[in-house]
This record gives C-alpha cells, structure tokens and sequence, in this order.
C-alpha cells in the first residue's frame, strides 16, 4: 500500500474518532447529573444515582479527551508519512 | 425518599433522551472499541439503575392510605424529608434503600389508649398531635373575647403520669424542712385518653370599658383524643421552731400551713379536627371533668387555664 493511501487512511480514522470525541463532549448523558441533584429528589437511591451519573460524567469526559488525542496522534502520523522519503527496495 | 415530581419528570425526559444518544454512537475503529465500552456502561447505568426507579415513582402514587400515619409520625417530622414535603410539597416514597421499611408504612396504628406515656408527649412535642384551637368570634377583637372549653369525657383511660417538678423546686422543698417558712411546690403531668367527649366551648365577648360579659355563645362537638393535664400544688408553711402544731403525734410536722394553692393547665389533642355546633344559650351540657379559659383571670378557682 503506497504512503499516500495510508496517510489518507489515517487522515479518515482521525475524523471519525475526532466526530466520535465531540459527540460524545456534547451528549446529554455528559450533563444529566445536574439535573439529578438534591433540588430533584433526596435519599439513599437518588444520591446512589447521582454519583452514577456523575461516574458516566466522568468516563464519558475521558473518552472524549482519548479519542482526540488518538486522532492527533493519527493525524501526525499521516503528516510524517506524507513528508518522510520513500524508501525503494534495495535490489 | 422526598423527590419533586415535576423536575422527576423532566429528569426522565432528559434520560430518555440521552439513552437514545448513547444509543446511536457507532464506531468500527479499534480504537474507539474502550470509548464505546465506557459508552455501553453509561447506558447500562442509566438505563438499567437509575431510569426504572423514576419510571416507578412517577407511575406509583405517593405514598398514601397506610402511609398516611407515617407522614405525620414522629420519626417523619424529624427527617430530613419532613420540610421538603410540608413545605416544598414534595411528594415522598419509601427507599428501598433505607433499609427495612418502617413499621407504621405497612401496620395499622396501634389504638390510641395503648400508646404510652413516652410516646404521647415525643407525639405532642414533635407536633404529631394538634392541639384543639380554641374558637374565636372574628367579629371582635382577640383582647375583648375568652373562651372557655368544658370537657365532659365519656370514658377516661389514665395513660400515664409523671412528676415534673424542676431540681429547683425539689431542693426548695428540701429546704423547707429545716427552714422556718417553707415553700413546696409540686409539679405533675398526667395524660389520658378520653372518648366520646363532649367538648363545649363558649366564646364570652366582654365590653372592653367595663369588663363586663355582653353575650355568651356556646358551641359543641363530640370526639376523642389525648389530653395533657399539668397539675401545680403549692403550700407555704411556716415551721416554728418549737413546733406550733398542737398534736399528740411526736413525729408529726409541726408545720402550719399559710396558703395553699391548686391550679391545673391543659390542652386537649383531638384525634381529627373537630367541628362545633352552635348551641342554644340556655342548653344544659353534662358535668365537666376539665374547665379550660383561655386567658387567666381572678376569682375563676376550678378552672384551668389552656396550654402546657
């Protein structure tokens, strides 16, 4: 497979992982716990469910920040492939 | 658990919602395969915890019938849940998580003259039991008015009874019997459980220049419930030092007794609000065991006055 492919390859992944990143930066599971809070309901099983979600919160906000950075990572790697020489098998 | 049902209902919207988000999120990417885990997981808790428990509360009704009692029980009122439903109009339900589900949800509440003591006055102190508010004429001004509440109970059953005379007075008490004039002064709380009682109260309305009674309206009503009665027994005594008691006893106290005093105060608790009835100025009510005014006045010996 020649550079130009693969660096294209790279190049798609990126954008779908970055698209994944920021779907999940802005879905509503991210912001649910504010409305879960001691202004909603009060007790042992509302305060079990809020910590759930303030735990969903927390996942989902790491896996948006590790998508990005894996898609970086993809992207510079298609740039490196794309300026790095071509090497020719030596016959 | 105390929730507001409105913003329940709107946090199950936003659930609802947010599951058919996470729902939608696909990806073939290897490495998208641990954010899609995490996503699998946010969906499973949201999903499977926390969105069938507000689907629960807001299908059930709040708790109601048994749980009647237990919204008005002591232990209720002294929850953390107790202003939010009274004040707020929060709705409430049992957690599962509380651990066992309290008694008084799930059994009828014990007869009224099986309660004890102790459980009656923690009742009327965290304000489980409401005091009978006296009656009131709106025409005239609170100060130109008493009323009076006679009450004639149809069967009496002692709950209990406690002495409730402060360390003051029983050290005053203590003293008085090396001391030449003595102070004693006795304090007891007894309450009962009174059925079928006749309650009649009569709203005196008094001229505000000459103090004197203009009118009289009498008015009637038929429950039960606890009353509190709080008896105070005092007797000033003078003790002369070489005994100025004439007795053939040696033993016995040469105290000469000076002023003697027996007042009482009550309030009576009804099991439901009572509704009076109008009664003719001249009808005839039976003997009452307890007479009650609202305000304190001289030369009304018997009487006792209303509040512990």
């Amino acid at each position: 497979m020649s550079t130009a492919i693969l660096a294209e390859q790279l190049r798609s992944r990126a954008r779908h992982l970055r698209h994944l990143s920021s779907t999940i930066a802005t879905c509503r599971a991210i912001g649910m716990y504010a409305l879960a809070g001691p202004d909603t309901w009060v007790g042992p099983t509302p305060q079990a469910c809020y910590e759930s979600l303030l735990d969903v919160r927390r996942h989902l906000q790491e896996q948006h920040e590790l998508l990005a950075r894996t898609a970086s990572a993809m992207e510079r790697r298609a740039a490196e492939l794309e300026t790095a020489p071509i090497r020719l098998p030596v016959s | 658990m105390a929730y507001d049902r409105g913003r329940l209902d709107a946090l199950r919207i936003a659930m609802t919602a947010a599951l058919d988000e996470l729902s939608r999120m696909r990806s073939d990417d290897v490495a998208a395969a641990g954010a899609l885990r995490r996503v699998g997981e946010a969906r499973r808790l949201i999903g499977d915890r926390c969105l069938p428990r507000i689907r629960d509360l807001l299908d059930a009704d709040p708790l109601s019938a048994g749980g009647a009692s237990w919204l008005n029980s002591c232990p209720f009122r002294q929850s953390v849940y107790s202003q939010l439903v009274r004040l707020h109009h929060w709705e409430f339900a049992v957690d599962p998580l509380d651990g066992p589900v309290p008694a008084a949800v799930v059994e009828a509440a014990p007869e009224p003259w099986t309660r004890t003591f102790d459980d009656v006055t923690t009742a009327i102190r965290c304000g489980e039991l409401v005091p009978l508010i006296m009656p009131m004429d709106a025409h005239h001004p609170e100060q130109n008015q008493i009323t009076t509440v006679e009450i004639a109970p149809g069967t009496t059953t002692l709950i209990g009874n406690r002495d409730v005379t402060s360390n003051w007075l029983k050290t005053l008490d203590y003293a008085s019997d090396v001391s030449w004039v003595g102070w004693r002064e006795h304090h007891e709380l007894s309450v009962y459980y009174l059925s079928d009682v006749v309650v009649t109260a009569t709203i005196w309305v008094v001229d505000p220049k000459t103090h004197e009674v203009l009118r009289g309206e009498k008015s009637q009503t038929t429950t039960s419930g606890f009353i509190a009665v709080r008896d105070k027994e005092r007797t000033i005594e003078a003790n002369p030092p070489g005994g100025g008691d004439v007795s053939s006893d040696p033993n016995a106290s040469p105290s000469i007794p000076l002023d003697h005093e027996h007042v009482y105060s009550g309030t009576f608790y009804p099991d439901t609000a009572p509704r009076f009835e109008p009664l003719p100025p001249d009808a005839t009510t039976s003997t009452p065991t307890w007479k009650f005014m609202s305000k304190r006045l001289p030369l009304t010996e018997a009487w006792g006055t209303w509040g512990t």
